[in-house]
């Protein structure tokens, strides 16, 4: 193993994400390689290092200023979930009941249609009844003959 | 109600936040606050600046809370926020890479270094390690800060920074390696090295 790759893999040793095997032959050239062994001590004691840097704190108002920002972006806030499930819900509602009326309106019979079939059924059970087709018969006779 | 979801996972509280109870965000805010504001903080060492850009990420995610698509990568996608406002600040400001170590806040976390007997020493080194990381390219430190100091995985960090697996892997390197150079005096190693 020669010394880079030897310190490719000090960095997955110190994140623990190296092999078994890996890890033999590594260790094998950290002992012969006083180089390497100071670059792996030395890059593991950074690490410590940076994991245990000071954490800054926030001012104590943090919080309260966020929730001030919020409040004042509120306006053009994307609404919530529900609120849009909600405004689609009447929206489909609401095209519904229009498309409804419409075909509503169109589907009706008008007083024409009415009148036409009124005649029809008319004139149909005249023509059923012999009686009344003789009588009508002899009507439409003498109003021809006029 | 916020005090029982106080222990709930964020995709639980974000939920809960979609569905109106907008109030339950402050639950986002005290959860990740003080490690959001760290990490920007070491990215852009201005407290102040470094603070209204916590709090600009903060009220950013929950105005966008709305479009995010998978409530359980909240925090990944909060220090995506975080980190894109750092990048457009850096771009707005162009600022010499100069460490304000005047500026260091007072009210910092006593150290967990090995020996508390060292106080003097271990500030001077921990002054020389925060000198180390202004000096690094921006995109190395945002990588060893995410990860060394954040404890996020390769694959949260690719996301966060919007690059391959592999890259994030070779900047983490890279960063280290810089590090170690800089600050190679003044941490231990070998005796026998030569």
């Amino acid at each position: 193993m020669n010394c880079k790759k030897a310190r490719l893999l000090s960095m997955k040793l110190m994140d623990n994400q190296l092999e078994s095997k890996a890890k033999e032959l590594l260790l094998s050239h950290l002992s012969s390689c006083p180089r390497c062994r100071n670059f792996y001590k030395q890059t593991l004691q950074l690490k410590s290092i940076l994991s245990h840097l000071p954490s800054p704190k926030v001012s104590p108002f943090f919080q309260e200023r966020v929730r001030a920002k919020i409040r004042a972006k509120e306006g053009i806030r994307i609404p919530s979930l529900r609120f849009r499930v909600a405004k689609a819900v009447a929206t489909v509602f609401l095209v519904i009941v229009v498309i409804t009326s419409i075909w509503v309106t169109l589907r009706r019979p008008k007083e024409e249609d009415f009148l036409n079939n009124y005649v029809t059924q008319h004139i149909y059970y005249t023509m059923q009844n012999p009686f009344m087709r003789e009588d009508a018969m002899l009507r439409m006779v003498l109003i021809s003959e006029k | 109600m916020k005090g029982d979801l106080s222990q709930e996972p964020d995709h639980v509280i974000v939920e809960r936040i979609r569905e109106g109870e907008e109030e339950v965000f402050d639950i986002l805010i005290a959860r990740y606050k003080d490690s959001l504001f760290k990490f920007i903080y070491y990215n852009l060492p201005q407290r102040e600046e470094a603070e209204d850009i916590a709090q600009e990420s903060f009220l950013k995610a929950f105005l966008a809370l709305p479009r995010l698509r998978n409530p359980r990568r909240f925090k990944t996608w909060l220090f995506s926020i975080a980190l894109n406002l750092v990048r457009d600040h850096k771009r707005e400001f162009k600022r010499k890479p100069s460490l304000p170590l005047e500026d260091l806040p007072g009210n910092l976390e006593p150290t967990a270094l090995d020996d508390p007997s060292d106080d003097v020493e271990n500030e001077d080194l921990l002054k020389r390690v925060r000198e180390g990381i202004e000096r690094l390219p921006s995109k190395l430190r945002e990588v060893l800060i995410l990860y060394d100091m954040q404890g996020f995985s390769y694959e949260e960090i690719a996301s966060i920074v919007h690059c391959p697996l592999g890259t994030v892997k070779s900047r983490l390197f890279k960063a280290r390696q810089m590090l170690r150079e800089m600050l190679s005096p003044y941490i231990e190693g070998d005796e026998d090295e030569l």
